[in-house]
Order: C-alpha cells, then sequence, then structure tokens
C-alpha cells in the first residue's frame, strides 16, 4: 500500500519534470525504442564521419596506381584486396563513400524541395493547376525509372554533376504526389479552415499549418529515396554515365571490377557490399521513422 | 432603437450536385434557401434546427467560409457578400468564428500561444512583445493560466479547448461571433461553463453574437432572439420568451414540444411530426414543411408563405397567420 502511494508520487514528479511535451520530444521518444532503425541511424552517422574525413583516414591513396600490387587478395596491408592497377580498395571505398552520399543526399534534396512545392501547390489550389502538374507527372512516372535518368544523361551528357540532375529530375513526381495527397486531406481539416477563418492568407496557411503537417511524410520518404537515389546513381555509373573511371565511386568501381569477376571476386564484391549495407541501412531507418512520426502507432 | 450589426438579405446557397456521365451540373442542394435576418449590436441570436437544416451553413457564409449563390450579407454598412479575397481577410478581423469540434478546430503542431497569437500576427497588429502580454492576458480572459501559453492542444481536455477556441476568436476584439454548436461536443457540466464565460465575455467586451445549436435549451439560455430554421428556410424567428412560450409555426410548436421538461409529475402534449424532413435537393412545392404539417391547408402546397410580423418582433412563415 505505501509503496503504491510512493510510486504514484514519483509518476506526479515525472509529469512535472517534462512539463513542455513538444511534437520532437514525443518523436524521440517512439523513435529510441526501435532498436533497428536506431543501429541505421547510427551507422549512417558513421557513413557521414567517414564521408567527411575520407582522405585523412584512407590507409593508402585512391587514385595513385601501384603495379608491385595488382589484383592482390585481402590481407592485412589491403583489408579488401586492390585493384587491377594495384590501388587499395579500401581506401577506394572510404573515399567513395563521400560520392555516394553526396549524390544520394543532393538528388533526393532537390526533388523534395521542388516536389514538395509542385504537391503543396497543386493540392492547395485544385484546378487547371492541379491537373496540369499532376499529368506531367503522370507522363514522368510512365518512363521506367532508370531509362528516364539515362534520358535525361544521353540530353546532358555523362558525368557526376548531371547524375545528380537526372535522379532529382526522376524522382520529383513521386514526391509531388506523396506531398499533395496529404496536403489534399489536410486542406479539409477543420484547423485549415478555422486558421482561414481568422483571416490567413493562402501563403500563411500552406506554410504555416499544411507544409508541417506534410512533414513527417516527406522526411520519411526523403530516408527511404536516398537508398534508391545512391543505387541508381551507382547503376549510372556502372553503365559509365555517371562518375568516370579514376574516381572512387562504387558504381563505377563494380564496373571496373566486371572483367576479373572470377579471377578476383572482391574488386566487385567489396564495393557491392558497401553499396548494399548503405542503402539497406537508409530504407531501415526510413521504415523506424515512419513508424514513430505516425500519429497512429501510439505506443 | 439599437444599431443594426448585420442584416442577411435572401441568402441563398445551392451546392451543385454532379450527375451524367459527363459531370454536368444537373441538379442543386438547397442548403440554404433565402434566409434573411437581422443582428443588432451587442445580442445574441441563437439559430435553431434539426441536422442539414442549414443553419451551419448560414454561419460559414457570414464569415465568408463559404461564398453565398445569392443574396446580400450587410455588416457594418458593408455587403461582404461581394468582396474580394483580400477583402474579406481584411474583414474577418471583425468577424470570427468558434468551431463545434474543440479537438479538430486547433492545430496539433502549434502551441496555444501561437495560435491565440495567429489573428493578431495576420492582421498584423502587435509586436512580438505586445502579442505575448495580449495572449497571456486572453488566456487569463478565459478561464486559462498564462503557462498554458506553451502547451500543445493534446494536452488539454475539450472544455479548456473550447476556451482557447474562444481566447482566439477573442484576440482581434471582434464585433461579431459566430459561433457554430460551441458546446455540442462538450459535456452537460462544461457545457454551462463555457456558456456563462461567453456571456461574462459579451458583457465585458460587448460581443455580438450569432449563435448555432441544435440545443432548445442551450439557446434558450443564452439568446435574446431565437430563429428557427426548416430546411433551409428561416420558418420563425422572435424574442426568446415569446418564441419559448407561444410559438406560432406547427414546426416550432412540434419543436418545443420535443424539449424534456425535468419534472416527471408535469405531464406535456408531444406534437410527433409524421415522416422524415424531405430531401433538399428536391424540396417540396409551396410551404416545404407542407407534407408533415398538421395544420396543411390547400394554399400550402402550392404557394411558398413568407415570414411576415404576426405580432410586434415576432416573425413567422406560415399561411395561418
Amino acid at each position: 500500500m505505501k509503496n503504491g502511494t510512493v510510486d504514484l508520487h514519483i509518476k506526479d514528479g515525472r509529469q512535472e519534470a517534462e512539463k513542455v511535451r513538444t511534437p520532437f520530444l514525443e518523436f524521440w521518444r517512439k523513435f529510441k525504442k526501435q532498436r533497428i532503425a536506431m543501429i541505421a541511424a547510427f551507422f549512417i552517422g558513421f557513413l557521414f564521419i567517414v564521408a567527411l574525413l575520407g582522405p585523412f583516414i584512407a590507409p593508402y591513396s585512391a587514385v595513385e596506381p601501384d603495379y608491385e600490387n595488382i589484383l592482390s587478395s585481402p590481407s592485412m596491408q589491403h583489408l579488401a584486396g586492390t585493384d587491377a592497377f594495384g590501388r587499395d580498395i579500401f581506401s577506394r571505398i572510404i573515399e567513395g563513400t563521400r560520392i555516394s552520399l553526396f549524390v544520394g543526399l543532393s538528388s533526393v534534396f532537390f526533388s523534395a524541395v521542388l516536389g514538395t512545392i509542385l504537391g503543396l501547390v497543386s493540392g492547395y489550389y485544385g484546378g487547371w493547376l492541379d491537373n496540369m502538374i499532376m499529368r506531367i507527372c503522370d507522363v514522368l512516372f510512365a518512363f521506367p525509372g532508370i531509362l528516364l535518368a539515362i534520358g535525361i544523361i544521353a540530353i546532358l551528357g555523362p558525368g557526376l554533376g548531371n547524375v545528380v540532375i537526372a535522379v532529382a529530375i526522376f524522382g520529383i513526381p513521386t514526391f509531388a504526389r506523396i506531398v499533395r495527397s496529404s496536403t489534399l486531406s489536410i486542406k479539409e481539416t477543420l484547423y485549415v479552415e478555422s486558421a482561414r477563418s481568422v483571416g490567413a492568407s493562402a501563403k500563411r496557411i500552406i506554410f504555416k499549418h499544411i507544409f508541417p503537417s506534410t512533414l513527417s511524410s516527406i522526411i520519411v520518404y526523403f530516408t527511404m529515396r536516398i537508398g534508391t537515389a545512391i543505387l541508381t546513381a551507382a547503376s549510372l555509373s556502372f553503365l559509365g554515365l555517371g562518375a568516370q573511371p579514376p574516381s572512387p565511386e562504387w558504381g563505377a568501381m563494380l564496373s571496373a571490377g566486371r572483367d576479373f569477376l572470377n579471377t578476383a571476386p572482391h574488386v566487385t564484391f567489396f564495393p557491392g557490399l558497401s553499396i548494399f549495407i548503405t542503402v539497406l541501412a537508409f530504407n531501415l531507418l526510413g521504415d523506424g521513422l515512419r513508424d514513430a512520426l505516425d500519429p497512429k502507432m501510439k505506443d | 432603437m439599437t444599431e443594426l450589426l448585420l442584416e442577411v438579405k435572401n441568402l441563398k446557397k445551392h451546392f451543385p450536385v454532379n450527375k451524367g456521365l459527363f459531370g454536368q451540373k444537373k441538379s442543386f442542394v438547397r442548403a440554404v434557401d433565402g434566409v434573411s435576418l437581422t443582428i443588432e449590436k451587442g445580442e445574441t441570436l441563437g439559430l435553431v434546427g434539426e441536422s442539414g437544416c442549414g443553419k451551419s451553413t448560414t454561419g460559414r457564409m457570414i464569415t465568408r467560409l463559404l461564398a453565398p449563390t445569392e443574396g446580400e450579407i450587410l455588416f457594418d454598412g458593408r455587403d461582404l457578400s461581394k468582396l474580394n479575397d483580400k477583402q474579406i481577410r481584411e474583414a474577418r478581423k471583425e468577424l470570427q468564428m468558434i468551431f463545434q469540434d474543440p479537438y479538430a478546430s486547433l492545430n496539433p503542431r502549434m502551441t496555444i500561444g501561437e495560435t491565440i497569437a495567429e489573428p493578431l500576427i495576420v492582421h498584423n497588429m502587435m509586436n512580438k512583445k505586445d502579442r505575448i502580454k495580449k495572449v497571456h492576458e486572453l488566456l487569463e480572459c478565459v478561464g486559462l493560466t498564462s503557462y498554458h501559453a506553451n502547451r500543445y492542444p493534446h494536452e488539454f481536455s475539450g472544455g479548456q479547448r473550447q476556451r482557447i477556441g474562444i481566447a482566439r476568436a477573442l484576440a482581434v476584439n471582434p464585433k461579431l461571433i459566430v459561433a457554430d454548436e460551441p458546446v455540442s461536443a462538450l459535456d452537460v457540466s462544461i457545457q454551462s461553463q463555457v456558456l456563462n464565460l461567453m456571456q461574462d465575455l459579451q458583457e465585458e467586451f460587448g460581443l455580438t453574437y450569432l449563435f448555432i445549436s441544435h440545443d432548445l435549451s442551450v439557446v434558450e439560455h443564452i439568446s435574446d432572439r431565437v430563429g428557427v430554421m426548416y430546411l433551409g428556410k428561416l420558418v420563425e424567428i422572435a424574442r426568446k420568451e415569446t418564441l419559448y412560450e407561444n410559438p406560432k409555426h406547427p414546426y416550432t410548436k412540434a419543436l418545443m414540444s420535443a424539449v424534456p421538461i425535468a419534472n416527471p409529475r408535469v405531464k406535456k402534449e408531444r406534437i410527433v411530426l409524421q415522416g422524415d424532413i424531405p430531401s433538399p435537393s428536391n424540396p417540396p412545392t409551396g410551404c416545404t414543411f407542407h407534407p408533415r404539417c398538421n395544420a396543411c391547408m390547400e394554399i400550402c402546397k402550392t404557394e411558398v408563405p413568407l415570414l411576415k410580423e404576426t405580432s410586434p418582433g415576432h416573425f413567422s412563415a406560415c399561411h395561418l397567420y
């Protein structure tokens, strides 16, 4: 009995302590519980550090050839072996992290910004504007993803910068659709109507009321999309349309190792593994974010 | 004679119903079909009627959340129905609304302080420091405390949220507040608190209310005059006392007889209407109430009765008078 009252008391005390429960704290409380997503988040954090420090922590140069160690197997000296020019694959992967993360983040960032604006405008105003934007998106959707990217590269010419543009364009319609559909439902909520009754302008309603409510779906899709973008960029580089040979881009490394698949599988195995783990980490993080941000999943 | 604040003339709202393969507009739902009413400064006009009779639509047209199909809304001398978007936003400074559902009408991602300050920001009314002060004042005014300003809506009960909604409506010192079923979502015990708060605020700030409700006893408690709506039309409007004691329109009579009396010994004759409320997309000819009326005459089937003054200040739309 006495214990019970003491317990209650402690609970009250705790409630006093967390006086203001902001949406962010609420999200963090739920996200913390998801072990796999937390691991993925830590891994991605680690990748970012690697990307930043790249050249400083790589044991060897990523581009200098070493003709004495051509295609040597993994050993203590070369953890992931060397490639056809004797370059240390482990070092190249470390330096390639920066490229892959840069391409993934920047392209998804562009598609998210443009897609969100288009989605908000199209969902909020409706009418012919909505029709036009959505039909253009339909046209873009009609292309198989990688084919569209290849088409854009064919126009712009190969190179990493153009890969970013291609992958960005190919992500815009999906963002536009996701944001439009949440805009359509949020537009009808009573709190948007009450903001309208107070006298708020369309601009204010879109940015102050609708956008923050769509943010959670944008964040989730953003995270998941990074994985796909990295994969697409790697595929384009593999096809020789993206990063050009000396660059330690993971897809380009796969492509370069293709000829030695039977004699020296490590040349393709390790870059492939890096792509796989990175994409997986982003997808798992996205799943975790979705579960934590979904208001319907209350504990 | 007191000053008129709002005069609504022949207000109509017809919602098109798309039928047919190619979406031709073939029929209309006559949600509001020719409502005229006036509200004097400082009074409370109650608007009652059953679900779907158009009372909320009327309220939403007066605040211009909906554009009227036809009619005039003269507010303080200006016709609201003719304003463009920008002018309407400007006009909303003097015309605020309280909503039925206190759970859905507050943005869950904004603190109470932000929500209450929004009208002030929108109308560029104060600098940040004054705004915070004003928000704290308003919170105290509606019976909350100033430290609630940093909290989020989910931390409040229904009654508290409705107080927040009222505080937001008060922020810009409006002249007219349209309260659309402000207490229907609340417990009976909380209802009276909120109603009393609204009355106190009316005295303090000289507010005018258009109070929309389906609850006759709530309307009786708060209103000075009461209008009764049936199928998109105003059938009777009078001072509260006259309307409740001496209803003229057969529909009002039936409505009044349905109010329960909290005394089991009092036997009361209950007028039970036959049939259902007709569809507003295909209303009956003549008086829309005639198929259910117990005093129906031949004229009722063909001619639409107009709102006539049957005794001073008592208007009724019925061929009997």
